[in-house]
């Protein structure tokens, strides 16, 4: 026997309260853990965006439309490589909550836009190839269980009517914070062809222009001469790189963001409050065994480590139940707080996990103070005294 | 071997209670010499628990030298006092006192996690002291599972797993059938006349004092001789 078997016989011998308690720390760390998704899905967005590739989008709002025409204006500004658009599809499946990301974009230039989508040359092909066709991240493919080949069918939101689309090719993405893995695409074209039938006001309009600049040109010079281009037209523009216009997003959501910073701060202090709680009232009941032990001969520092090893045990208990139930959580986060249509794909790194069990490391460590102290101060006489 | 085991000089004990002093022991000299099984008798509120507890080294005299095996208790701080106890004293409870959630063995154990003995010397010397309580057959059982006579006489394995240098008992029996106490009471006797253990057991039993060799009362905080 060593000393670790009393921590866990101690810590199992109350089923229900054990049951409580750890629930409870596991919902602290769900929520922590789902505010520090929300949060790295705003930062990472800045961090891993490309450099050189500058995001055109309508001065007054990224909702209003650019006249596609400015497509030509643009390939002809000094230092502007190519130029790629796109705009929100829309497209919902069957049913309107299953929905997930969809853009029509322009099939010409979206690898070279995007190099972080990582798919065969064959689909590559195929895609470019097929008007009808389009191209799906693998988390969607596993989802809805499609395969390359497979015709589906799409409710058009943004774009109205049914769209028979074939799958091209399914692809992974190596930096899925920026080109998410749960999204389809499909030619801007045949969306837009479909349109000038039904809605010719709103045909030949995109939601925004991509445009990399050329090798060793200066990004923000670049964005200066577009956004002076169309300076006085009827739709001004406004161009960031890729990551300033992720930073300013989140400069822009800032208060909100430390919103959430403050929130899991305090949830943390309702997981330690939860533990000291738990943890007082076990030591209370058993105030006698533990001057029993003292009696023995044990110091205070064995005293410390029984509730010390208590408290770190429930903490982690709670905090690996909160761990493995982050991970479906997190996938009907992202449902429910979907974006027009746009699911974000919540990844949970080892960072994050790092985060919450540290967090429980720490409740743990705090939580224990209060009874060890109790624990120490209590003389072995009015120990053995105490009743029950 | 230290002898006499234990001496009090000038031992007295006072309570301040709600301002006012309760004398509890007063100006108390005696020694017990090593190998002695000592009852002491007394009324309830009488300060035998207090007495023992002083020799205990769990508690401390308000004046007075308190010197058992050869160590003067009064100067020890509380962490050296502990150690202390480890070495030297097996103590006895009234309620037997064993941890639920451990067996009887691991019970017994417990004491023997302060020393350096080895993880299959502990076992050993388990195994040793459960039979010789006779419950060599019970070493997996919980307390709950034992009956009362069971549950003391895993506590006095307990008290001599790490063979202290003596063995203290407040009421080991005030709990007891007749039946159970014998059994205890017998056990006792045979650690003391075999294995030459020093006991001091307080009781209020007279059948259980008769038992000792030596009995002494203790009455208005004065120890007397019995007649
Ligand atoms: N911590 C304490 N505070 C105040 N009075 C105490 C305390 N402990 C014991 N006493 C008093 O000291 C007296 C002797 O107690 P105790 O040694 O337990 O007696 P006994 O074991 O002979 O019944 C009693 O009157 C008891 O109320
Ligand atoms: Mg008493």
């Amino acid at each position: 026997m060593t000393l670790g078997r009393l921590i866990f016989r101690n810590t199992v011998r109350r089923p229900v309260r054990l049951l409580l308690t750890i629930g409870g720390l596991a919902m602290v760390v769900l929520a922590f853990g789902l505010i520090r998704l929300t949060l790295d899905q705003w930062q990472a967005g800045s961090r891993a965006a490309l450099k050189n590739r500058l995001i055109t989008v309508h001065a007054m709002s990224d909702e209003l439309r650019l006249p596609l025409a400015y497509k030509d204006q643009l390939a002809v500004i000094p230092g502007v490589r190519t130029v790629h658009f796109g705009s929100v599809f829309g497209g919902v499946y069957q049913d309107p909550k299953q929905s997930f990301g969809s853009f029509a974009e322009q099939a010409a230039t979206f690898f070279e836009t995007y190099p972080e989508v990582v798919l065969s040359d064959a689909e590559r092909l195929a895609f470019q190839q097929d008007r009808r066709g389009c191209i799906i991240g693998h988390r969607l493919a596993a989802r809805f269980g499609w395969k390359v080949g497979e015709a589906i069918t799409l409710k058009g939101t943004v774009y109205p009517g049914d769209w028979e689309l074939v799958v091209r090719g399914i692809f992974r993405s190596t930096s899925p914070n920026v080109m998410g893995e749960g999204e389809l695409y499909l030619h801007w074209a045949y969306a837009n062809e479909r349109l000038k039938t039904t809605e010719p006001d709103r045909a030949d309009q995109v939601g925004w222009f991509v445009v990399r600049a050329a090798d060793g040109i200066n990004g923000q010079t670049v964005a200066e001469a577009i956004d002076a281009s169309f300076a006085n037209s009827s739709a001004e523009t406004r161009t960031e790189s890729e990551q300033a216009y992720f930073a300013g997003w989140v400069a822009r959501s800032g208060a909100l963001l430390r919103g959430l910073e403050w929130m899991s701060g305090i949830i943390n202090g309702i997981a330690l409050l939860v533990l000291v709680n738990a943890l007082a009232m076990a030591v209370r009941e058993r105030t006698r065994e533990y001057a029993v032990i003292k009696t023995l001969g044990f110091q205070p520092r064995h005293l410390v480590s029984l509730v010390l090893g208590e408290s770190l045990l429930l903490a982690l208990l709670g905090g690996g139940l909160g761990l493995v139930l982050l991970f479906p959580a997190a996938q009907l986060y992202a449902v429910m707080t979907q974006d027009r249509g746009y699911v974000s794909s919540y990844l949970i790194t080892a960072e994050t996990i790092g985060a919450c069990l540290s967090v429980m490391l720490l409740v743990g460590l705090l939580a224990a103070v209060w009874p060890a102290i109790r624990l120490i101060r209590m003389t072995t006489l009015e120990g053995l005294r105490h009743a029950g | 071997m230290y002898d006499p085991v234990v001496t009090l000089q000038r031992i007295s004990k006072v309570y301040f209670r709600a301002g006012t002093e309760v004398s509890v022991l007063r100006d108390l000299s005696f020694s017990i010499p090593a190998g002695t099984f000592l009852a002491i008798m007394g009324p309830s509120g009488s300060g035998k628990s207090t007495l023992l507890n002083l020799m205990a080294g769990i508690d401390r005299p308000t004046s007075g030298v308190v010197v058992v095996a050869g160590t003067r208790l009064h100067e020890l701080s509380e962490g050296d006092m502990a150690r202390w106890r480890a070495r030297h004293i097996g103590y006895v409870f009234q309620s037997y006192n064993l941890i639920p959630v451990l067996t009887a063995a691991e019970n017994v154990e417990l004491p023997l996690l302060l020393t350096h003995l080895s993880r299959s010397e502990r076992t050993d010397h388990v195994k040793t002291a459960l039979r010789l309580v006779g419950l060599g057959d019970r070493m997996d059982h919980y307390p709950r599972q034992l009956s009362g006579g069971q549950e003391q006489r895993v506590g006095l394995a307990r008290a001599i797993v790490s063979d202290p240098t003596m063995i203290l008992a407040d009421e080991p029996t005030g709990n007891l059938d007749r039946e159970s106490a014998e059994d205890i009471l017998t056990l006792f006797g045979r650690l003391n006349r075999e294995l030459g253990k020093t006991i001091v057991m307080v009781t209020h039993d007279p059948r259980a004092a008769e038992r000792a060799q030596l009995i002494r009362h203790l009455e208005k905080g004065v120890l007397e001789t019995p007649p």
